[in-house]
């Protein structure tokens, strides 16, 4: 059940193209990521509670990282 | 991205930490170095690693249950947050959490789960609620050891409904009072508001344009009781790090102490703890 102050419209309406995410696992951290050109990933949001990963380049959203796992 | 340097300095060569006039076609494949990545990103050459000893649970967008909402929603997903907080509460670097919330509500169950894994937290926790803290995000905002509401922030207390509409099955009315209780309660168990109060607000009319309610900025929430204090992330830290160092020296392990369900060892700042 939702308890939302948006209207229930708004929230269950699927019209705006949004690229298709994905989640991945990467040294312990969840990436948010959308596929990249050249078969990469593109990190879209990084979901951890160490404020430091935030700080660290390797995980910033924007980056561009290889979807074979190499990192 | 504009050629001049903003700073109006001669480079002859660019500067080991990147400069703003790098271009992206410059930098190697898989998005450049990390000095470019970095302007690129976040508008700074470099970005200063620390280690910290309190972690940050971000609850942002609709708080997402049961159901996967359609894409276009920023969501929170329970099965991010939970195991998250299972990582907090077990391991023994981490000494604090700190929780934001941007939210404006959604699953009712998955928020109440998440209120109860934070108020089951035997560490000290401190929340802030920064742009808003509606709906479900109200018992997630209570649940911390202390929360605070910065002063632009806004909390919207209403019924539990689905779009306004009149319910004319008596068991559907019945389910949802029976959720909505559970909200009341938690809320109520676990902040200063008073039970009455609280329903008070949820039904009040005037407020809202298309629901009952009230709408409570800041220092409101505080006036209620609902909210600990007003203040930022300032306050908050310095608050979580108070009660980190008051319970335990971080060069020697925990004392042992009992900890009961719902209470962490924080100072007790909840008056309205089981009164409804």
């Amino acid at each position: 059940m939702l308890w939302t102050i948006y209207p229930m419209q708004t929230v269950m309406s699927g019209q705006t193209d949004t690229p298709r995410r994905r989640e991945i696992s990467r040294d312990g951290r969840l990436l948010m990521v959308s596929e990249a050109q050249d078969g990469n990933y593109r990190i879209e949001r990084l979901i951890s509670t160490d404020p430091a990963d935030y700080l660290d380049p390797q995980w910033q959203p924007g980056r561009i990282i290889p979807s074979d796992g190499t990192i | 991205m504009p050629r001049s340097n903003i700073k109006g300095q001669d480079f002859t060569d660019d500067p080991p930490w990147g400069t703003m006039d790098s271009e992206p076609e410059q930098s190697p494949p898989r998005g450049g170095t990390d000095e470019t990545q970095n302007i690129q990103q976040l508008g700074t050459p470099d970005v200063p690693s620390v280690s910290s000893d309190v972690h940050c649970l971000s609850i942002i967008g609709q708080v997402e249950g049961h159901m996967v909402l359609p894409s276009q929603n920023k969501t929170t997903k329970y099965e991010h947050v939970i195991p998250q907080l299972v990582a907090v509460e077990q391991n023994s670097d981490i000494r604090g959490l700190l929780i934001l919330l941007n939210t404006v509500g959604g699953d009712v169950e998955a928020g109440l789960a998440i209120s109860e894994m934070i108020a089951g937290i035997s560490k000290p926790t401190v929340s802030v609620v920064l742009g808003g803290g509606h709906s479900i995000g109200i018992p997630i905002a209570v649940a911390a050891d202390v929360s605070y509401i910065a002063p632009s922030a806004t909390m919207t207390i209403h019924p539990i409904r689905l779009s306004g509409q009149v319910l004319g099955v008596p068991q559907t009315y019945e389910y949802l009072d029976k959720m909505q209780d559970r909200v009341v309660q938690f809320v109520v168990s676990h902040s200063g508001i008073d039970g009455k109060e609280y329903r008070r607000l949820m039904f009040r009319t005037g407020q809202l344009a298309r629901d009952i309610g009230t709408i409570l900025v800041g220092n409101d929430a505080v006036q209620e009781r609902l909210i600990d204090r007003v203040g930022g992330i300032g306050q908050a830290v310095d608050h979580l790090y108070d009660m980190m160092n008051s319970i335990n020296n971080p060069h020697q392990p925990p004392p042992e102490q009992p900890v009961g369900p719902n209470q962490g060892p924080g100072p007790p700042l909840q008056p309205g703890r089981g009164g409804s």
